[in-house]
């Protein structure tokens, strides 16, 4: 990370912390050294990185790839190049890449021109950039490091001054002070947690994560977390989840993992869960005013947020909402029409026996709100 | 957001004027409504209500509240302006103010099904449907031109604003061929032949659409004025009605694209252009307009909408909304072309200007032999 944007994160009131033992770090050409645990963390091509080992992983694109948008983002620009590398080989995935429009859950939060907020598993930078225009200051950290550099492309690029790009995400601690944020966006990253901190148990890892997003919040700040619903309609029907495998949430913890070192050579790392449990973890760590809503279709693309509190809302989504929904391209009519005719017969279905309280335990996904 | 617009809601629930008690909580259904609309829209549900009481609308950017407030504008200036049976069928504002430092424009909710044309195997409208909405939108339709119509002198200034600056913006953003060329500088004509002539002015929806259409049983009601116009030519709504009835509902339903569409409806010889034909005759008669000018209302409704997608486009593409399209893949690499849908009137307007006959023309010929 460049000097000048420390020095205004400082000014922001977020300084950095060594993710190791939380200790005071300093700042010196290439590094920060940390005060205590005198660990030196890299700064890679101006981004400050925190990250223990130098591994890719990502579900989306190919190291290769996330290399070339890179290369084509720094010669030519950003937009050419997530035509080139998205356009043709991930059709769905550039068609939603810079939708901003991905970022509307911060319609459910009280963000302000005032807040800062932290991006986990930024990914390539929609959701940051939507939230710079509404926030004071938006830090974004990712673990690989391909995307936090793209992003901080597209940041000069569009002389975007309120987004600091940050690489880390697989250490015990984040590497931020505590109280330093009002809010922390999680879109699909709390079920990674087991992947990045592999050498931990699997709900260790979620806790830990939490727990280091609960510190770094300001009292009174709010998390919100988009993440996929183990007994998701989709996964029923037998979409492939993370790991590769299918109906997974049919089967038990064990099997689940059977089949991950059949698929995939390693034990299953991203687990999801239903609403009970997830309001159990949050609330074990801390978490207050926990609230469920239905990003529908999908947390990647919301066009809807129903709160799952409130039946009539949900019976009047069924009745009215669904049938007149309109799909913006043929490619996510493509993508979701199984998904959609499926889901309509299954409303009709659940209004004529009553059951529309029910269908929040089948929604594909959730948008998570909780206070701290 | 949506506790502090809850708690705003139950704090001024007086100052709201509706008539009903004080909630004491609301739920809030989101949606994040079009690309274009530039806003997101919360259905608040007070208490234990089944159906929504309140819209609470939300501009994306600070830049976008001007639609809001246009809007609003045109919504209080209706409601002073027209009948009851008018101001009936139109969405009460109740305020516009900021929350938490976010603006809102909080309107009562009308309830409603969305107007959804069927189509048959071929992707057309089915001519029971299409014949029964436009039995209840055309009543509607006139009366409301004819309560906001005013009649002005065509002189300078009014050529300005309604045809040659909007010409001029066409032709400066478009490619276009020596025939539209051509085509373009006949409107001029067309307007140097009215010049001193008193000519009609409508008060237009400008996205009248049977999305925004919404019926109860046989009551109508028309929502989303935020970019309407207090004068404009005519039919310019009743063409983006037909048109939308008819193609985009065939292109969302993956049947025949939009152009192919289009070309159905205006320029070939079907039950469809007959009947569209008949009704714009009809119409026209009700109104008192000359359908000698129907072509050149035709046209200017095509500029306008190429004018207003470019608009549009723009805005997107400096939003970072979504990506161009590159010309290839393979080749050029620095210059893009412009979306399809941006493309498509541009294209249409071609076709009209290649000498393609508007169905009512042909009518207005078999006419003529008639009375010779």
């Amino acid at each position: 990370m460049s000097r000048i944007l420390s020095v205004e994160l400082m000014k922001r009131g977020i300084g950095f912390r060594c993710p190791n033992c939380k200790g005071l770090l300093v700042e010196t050409k290439n590094s920060f050294l940390c005060d205590e645990c005198h660990v030196d963390w890299k700064i890679r091509e101006g981004i400050a990185s925190f990250f223990e080992d130098d591994v890719y992983w990502s579900d989306k694109i190919p190291e290769t790839e996330a290399v070339t948008l890179t290369k084509i983002a720094a010669e030519e620009g950003w937009k050419t190049a997530l035509h080139d590398v998205f356009r043709w080989n991930h059709r769905n995935d550039y068609r939603i890449i810079s939708d901003l429009r991905r970022a509307d859950f911060r319609f459910l939060m009280p963000l302000n021109n005032e807040s800062t907020v932290l991006v986990l598993g930024c990914g390539l930078g929609a959701i940051t950039v939507a939230l710079s225009k509404v926030c004071r200051a938006v830090v974004a950290l990712s673990d690989i490091f391909e995307y936090v550099k793209f992003l901080d492309i597209r940041r000069q690029q569009e002389r975007i001054l309120n987004i600091f790009p940050v690489h880390g995400g697989n250490t015990l601690h984040l590497p931020f002070p505590e109280d330093c944020f009002d809010a922390v966006v999680a879109v699909e990253m709390s079920q990674w947690a087991g992947v990045a901190h592999r050498n931990v148990k699997l709900r260790e890892a979620e806790n830990n994560l939490l727990l280091s997003v609960y510190k770094a919040l300001k009292v009174g700040g709010h998390l919100y977390v988009g993440v996929a619903n183990k007994h998701g309609c989709d996964h029923l029907m037998g979409r492939h989840d993370h790991n590769g495998g299918r109906f997974a949430s049919l089967r038990p913890g064990k099997l689940v993992d059977t089949v991950s070192w059949i698929i995939s050579g390693t034990s299953c790392r991203t687990h999801q869960y239903s609403p009970d449990v997830y309001t159990r973890i949050l609330q074990g760590t801390g978490f207050r005013e926990i609230r469920f809503y239905a990003p529908l279709p999908e947390h990647h693309e919301p066009h809807f947020f129903i709160p799952l509190d409130n039946v009539n809302v949900m019976k009047y989504f069924l009745n009215n909402s669904l049938d007149s929904f309109e799909f913006g391209s043929p490619q996510m009519r493509e993508k979701y029409r199984v998904l959609y005719r499926i889901g309509k017969v299954a409303a009709k279905i659940a209004l004529s026996l009553g059951l529309a309280g029910s269908v929040k335990y089948v929604v594909p996904s959730y948008g998570i709100i909780a206070r701290k | 957001m949506t506790s502090e617009i809850e708690k705003y809601l139950v704090r001024n629930w007086d100052v709201l004027g509706l008539k009903r008690n004080r909630p004491s909580r609301f739920s809030f259904l989101g949606e994040r409504g079009s690309l274009e609309g530039n806003k997101f829209i919360f259905f608040a549900f007070a208490d234990n209500d089944k159906r929504p009481i309140l819209v609470v609308k939300l501009p994306r950017c600070p830049s976008d509240l001007k639609l809001l407030e246009n809007e609003r504008d045109s919504l209080l200036q209706l409601r002073a302006s027209t009948s009851m049976a008018i101001r009936e069928s139109l969405p009460q504002v109740l305020l516009l103010d900021q929350v938490s430092s976010q603006w809102v424009l909080i309107q009562s909710f009308v309830y409603g099904e969305v107007m959804t044309p069927v189509l048959d195997h071929n992707g057309l409208p089915k001519r029971r449907n299409l014949r029964k909405h436009l039995e209840i939108t055309t009543p509607w339709l006139s009366q409301f031109k004819n309560e906001t119509s005013s009649r002005i002198i065509w002189d300078s200034d009014s050529i300005d604003e309604h045809v040659t600056r909007p010409i001029d913006e066409f032709r400066r953003n478009s490619h276009l061929s020596k025939d539209a060329v051509g085509y373009l500088n006949s409107l001029r004509h067309v307007t140097d032949e009215l010049r001193g002539c008193s000519v009609l002015l409508f008060f237009q929806h400008g996205d009248f659409q049977p999305g925004n259409v919404l019926l109860d049983k046989n009551r109508i009601t028309v929502v989303d004025w935020d970019v309407s116009r207090k004068m404009a030519l005519a039919l310019f709504d009743e063409f983006s009605f037909i048109t939308n009835y008819c193609c985009s509902s065939a292109e969302r339903a993956g049947r025949m694209n939009y152009l192919q569409a289009f070309q159905i409806l205006w320029f070939s010889k079907n039950w469809l252009s007959r009947f569209c034909k008949d009704w714009l005759q009809c119409y026209c008669r009700t109104l008192n307009l000359d359908t000698k000018y129907v072509k050149f209302y035709f046209a200017m409704f095509l500029i306008s909408h190429a004018n207003q997608e470019y608009a549009d486009l723009l805005t997107e593409l400096n939003r970072g909304d979504y990506m161009p399209l590159r010309e290839n893949s393979a080749g050029k690499r620095t210059h893009y072309r412009r979306l399809m849908k941006e493309q498509l009137y541009v294209r249409l307007f071609e076709l009209l200007a290649e000498g393609r006959n508007l169905p009512i023309e042909s009518l207005e010929l078999a006419e003529d032999k008639q009375q010779q």
